[in-house]
């Protein structure tokens, strides 16, 4: 792990708080948050429903305002949607009209330059989807979907790549695979991830760190570094020391599982 | 349908189905009518609006109603899409006009094209402009709600999406929107279209010389009710011809199927 | 489940007796159809006075009068193919289109004649003035009416053809609507529409049916009524012959009385009056004219069952009752 203090953090979030206001109540969804994330580090958030997480990803995102507290990427305040952070959501997302190629293209935002078809191809190749360029999203398997929608991410090279559950909706054999593959793209992009799930198994899998959010209100409960060599073993003794950590946290609470929507 | 995976006992199953009642229904007819049940005169037998058919195919007349009947509904449909989509595009991207012309809408959608027809005889005469605009109403309102409803419910996870990826207005419009609404405004120019021949009949109650609405008009004066008959029977099958014509039009256009979010 | 049909079937049979029931009983119900024209005056003479209520209690009955007014001969046709009427007021036209049609009636009387009484009116302003000038132009007319008959043959008087003119179908009404604005170049009308017109300065008169068409306009009744109900049958004629003789001893007198049923004012409804012969008695020229609208109606093909008139034509009710 990088610890050099005179490395600029990719993204800066300090004390950020954020509240919702239903019939007169406040609900707070986020309470002084901190986190500090490196260039091309890979970071996982857990927490069960309710805890805020996903709320935290669209703040980053840009897609929620009014916030309290500061978040940072680089030198500028975060304060809308942009290029620069990609994201990948639950849903793959794509326009059902367009072909595979197509969606990716239309991620572009420069499409007038000739590099276009050949960015459009590498990235397609880099999700394993090489000759599916002709399909339409209905054709696809959920997994396959979602990998067009990350190479639509990755088309503009962003500077954060956020997943907001993304294999919420895949079954358990393909969310291994798709974990494989991000992993794989990681390593080969170098792009700064970070992963919001309620999987523990594959926080571990991925991350180099795992951030453990409590709910009511969410705030961060622990921030565990994961120091294993990757490809990690999921039954090796290790993996599951950090498991039992990670669980141990949820479950020393005497709070009934209860989740609200924001 | 994949109707080479049915047995042949499934497909006569299906086909007894499809057309038995119907056969059924027109034996019973005409025995009730040779039976002198039925008089000819309160309904025909099936037998004699046949003979009445075809001797309107054979001269030649019939054919020549359906082609006046079916021109003025294209008429009138073709003004109602382009309206209704246009205007309808523009309030379904534009609070402020959706906000100004909802009652007028409102308000007026109601009323059936045949309550116009005394004020479309005193603005348009008894030529062919009034005929078209009396089409042209029924057709309109299915065409502009259909794409103002197909705009407005341009998915928001894709909006998201468009955001991040810093879509502009247009490109936002064109790209995603549009394409989004098109199962509905083909819904919309469906409906229109066949709101539009049902309007015909109305249509030519003004002082027609010809058409398929004229005939049955003109039949009833001079107590002609299989001529009646024949002049319904048609505009069934007509209406019909078109909506598959509009169907396949839709099946060509969208490729894409809608896909389900999530599984 | 026994208790449930029984009730159902009781229901169902009480409903039946009672639709089937009326209004066809014995001695209950008269069902007139009528227009709002100066042509039936005589049948509004005799509702005002009581004469047909009269001429049955002299065969010793009673019955309810029931009357519905339309605006033209094919509506009263509908009526009639429904089971609605017993005695119709049309043009002979309209008579034997209903009869080719298949509806069970007879010609029992004339209401009236007369070849003033319709004719092809033009716009006042109009520069038409002879029928040869009504090529290529938008006529209008009840299509189906006795005036149809008369547009066909003031055409062929001048050289044309039905298929010389554009021949447009519309009411009574809408044909007033139309000629004030300008929509029509021509139309055929008959009384009071005529009069109505001309006396507003909106039309003059082409050509009427003098020379051409008489303009015979006759009382139909079912066969079922008049077999059943001969006595009553004579009666409603008698009542219609009184009604004639009022008009012809007092016509300003019935010009006042019925004003309102015929849609005039008195002042103009009594040059119309005079426009009509109002005999009820059919005499053999009448029958000729009925001929020649049945052929038109043939050669036209507005009728394709050939209708026997002398069998269509029943005279021997005024007979009976001394109308000559």
């Amino acid at each position: 792990m990088n610890n050099n203090n005179s490395v600029r953090p990719k993204l800066l979030i300090e004390n950020l708080s954020k509240s919702y206001w239903v019939n007169n109540d406040e609900l707070k969804a986020l309470q002084d948050i901190n986190l500090t994330i490196l260039n091309g580090e890979f970071v996982a958030i857990v927490g069960s429903s309710g805890c805020g997480k996903s709320t935290l990803l669209k703040i980053i995102a840009g897609l929620e305002n009014g916030y309290k507290g500061t978040v940072l990427l680089g030198n500028e305040k975060i304060s809308g949607p942009g290029l620069d952070r990609g994201m990948v959501f639950q849903e793959h997302r794509l326009l059902p009209w367009l072909t595979v190629e197509k969606n990716i293209t239309f991620g572009i935002k420069d499409k007038k330059s000739k590099v276009t078809a050949t960015t459009v191809s590498e990235h397609l190749d880099l999700v394993g989807l090489s000759g599916f360029a002709n399909a339409y999203p209905f054709q696809l398997s959920g997994g396959m979907a979602q990998r067009v929608s990350i190479a639509r991410a990755l088309v503009n090279q962003p500077e954060l790549l956020l997943f907001d559950e993304p294999f919420g909706s895949l079954d358990a054999l393909t969310k291994i695979q798709m974990q494989k593959e991000v992993l794989r793209i990681w390593e080969a992009e170098k792009t700064t991830m970070i992963l919001v799930t309620h999987d523990i198994d594959e926080a571990i899998f991925l991350g180099d760190r795992v951030v453990v959010m409590s709910s009511r209100p969410g705030t961060i409960r622990k921030i565990i570094p994961i120091d294993l060599l990757r490809p990690r073993d999921r039954s090796s003794y290790e993996f599951t020391q950090i498991r039992k950590a990670i669980y141990h946290e949820f479950f020393t609470e005497a709070e009934e599982p209860f989740s609200y929507a924001i | 349908m994949a109707y080479s995976n049915i047995r042949y006992t499934e497909k006569v199953k299906h086909f007894t189905q499809y057309f038995g009642l119907l056969a059924l229904l027109l034996l019973v007819w005409e025995a009730l009518s040779r039976l002198g049940v039925i008089q000819p005169i309160i309904l025909p037998p099936p037998s004699q609006i046949a003979l009445v058919f075809y001797d309107l195919l054979k001269n030649g007349s019939l054919l020549k109603h359906i082609g006046i009947s079916v021109l003025r509904v294209l008429e009138g449909f073709g003004i109602a899409a382009v309206l209704g989509l246009t205007l309808g595009m523009g309030i379904g991207l534009s609070q402020n006009l959706a906000r100004m012309s909802d009652l007028i809408i409102q308000v007026i959608k109601p009323i059936p094209p045949i309550a116009w027809i005394p004020l479309a005889i005193l603005w348009f005469g008894i030529g062919e402009q009034s005929k078209v605009f009396i089409i042209f109403l029924g057709a309109f309102f299915p065409v502009i709600i259909n794409t103002i409803d197909g705009i407005r419910q341009t998915d928001h996870k894709l909006v998201e999406v468009a955001r991040i990826l810093e879509v502009s207005k247009s490109r936002f419009i064109l790209e995603v929107v549009i394409p989004g609404a098109f199962p509905s405004i083909m819904t919309g120019l469906r409906v229109g279209l066949m709101v539009a021949w049902m309007c015909v009949v109305a249509a030519e109650l003004i002082a027609a010389s010809g058409g398929v609405g004229y005939l049955i008009m003109d039949a009833r004066q001079l107590s002609q009710s299989d001529v009646v008959l024949v002049g319904m029977i048609t505009i069934g099958i007509i209406g019909k011809l078109m909506d598959s014509i509009i169907s396949w039009i839709e099946k060509k256009v969208i490729t894409w199927k809608p896909v389900f979010i999530g599984v | 489940m026994k208790r449930f049909l029984n009730i159902v079937l009781t229901g169902v049979f009480a409903f039946a007796a009672t639709s089937l029931s009326s209004p066809k009983a014995q001695g209950e119900e008269i069902r007139l159809a009528t227009q709002a024209i100066p042509a039936y005056a005589p049948i509004f003479v005799a509702k005002h006075k009581g004469f047909i209520q009269e001429e049955l209690a002299k065969i010793k009955t009673t019955a309810e009068i029931k009357w519905t007014s339309f605006p033209a001969g094919p509506p009263i046709n509908e009526s009639f193919a429904a089971g609605q009427q017993d005695f119709g007021f049309l043009g002979d036209v309209p008579a034997i289109i209903g009869k080719s049609a298949g509806i069970n009636t007879k010609i029992v009387a004339l209401t009236s004649s007369g070849a003033k009484t319709l004719a092809v009116v033009v716009p006042s302003k109009s520069a038409i003035s002879s029928p040869s000038g009504l090529k290529g132009k938008k006529v209008a007319v009840v299509k189906g009416s006795y005036a149809h008959h008369l547009l066909l043959l003031v055409l062929q008087k001048g050289g044309l053809t039905v298929n010389d003119i554009e021949l447009i179908n519309l009411s009574q009404a809408d044909i007033a609507t139309a000629l004030l604005n300008g929509n029509i170049d021509a139309a055929a009308i008959w009384e009071p529409l005529i009069t109505k017109l001309s006396s507003q300065g909106t039309v003059r008169v082409l050509a009427d049916g003098t020379g051409i068409k008489k303009g015979v306009l006759v009382i139909i009744a079912t066969n079922e009524f008049v077999t059943k109900n001969r006595a009553k049958t004579k009666a409603v004629l008698k009542a219609y012959k009184r009604g004639a003789d009022f008009i012809k001893a007092n016509p300003s007198e019935a010009a006042q009385l019925i004003a309102a049923d015929v849609n005039l004012t008195p002042e103009l409804l009594l040059p119309v009056l005079k426009k009509f012969n109002y005999n009820p008695a059919i005499q053999p020229e009448d029958i000729g004219e009925i001929k020649k609208s049945e052929a038109f109606l043939l050669s036209n093909g507005l009728i394709r069952a050939d209708v026997n008139i002398d069998s269509f034509v029943d005279a021997s009710l005024t007979k009976e009752i001394g109308i000559k």
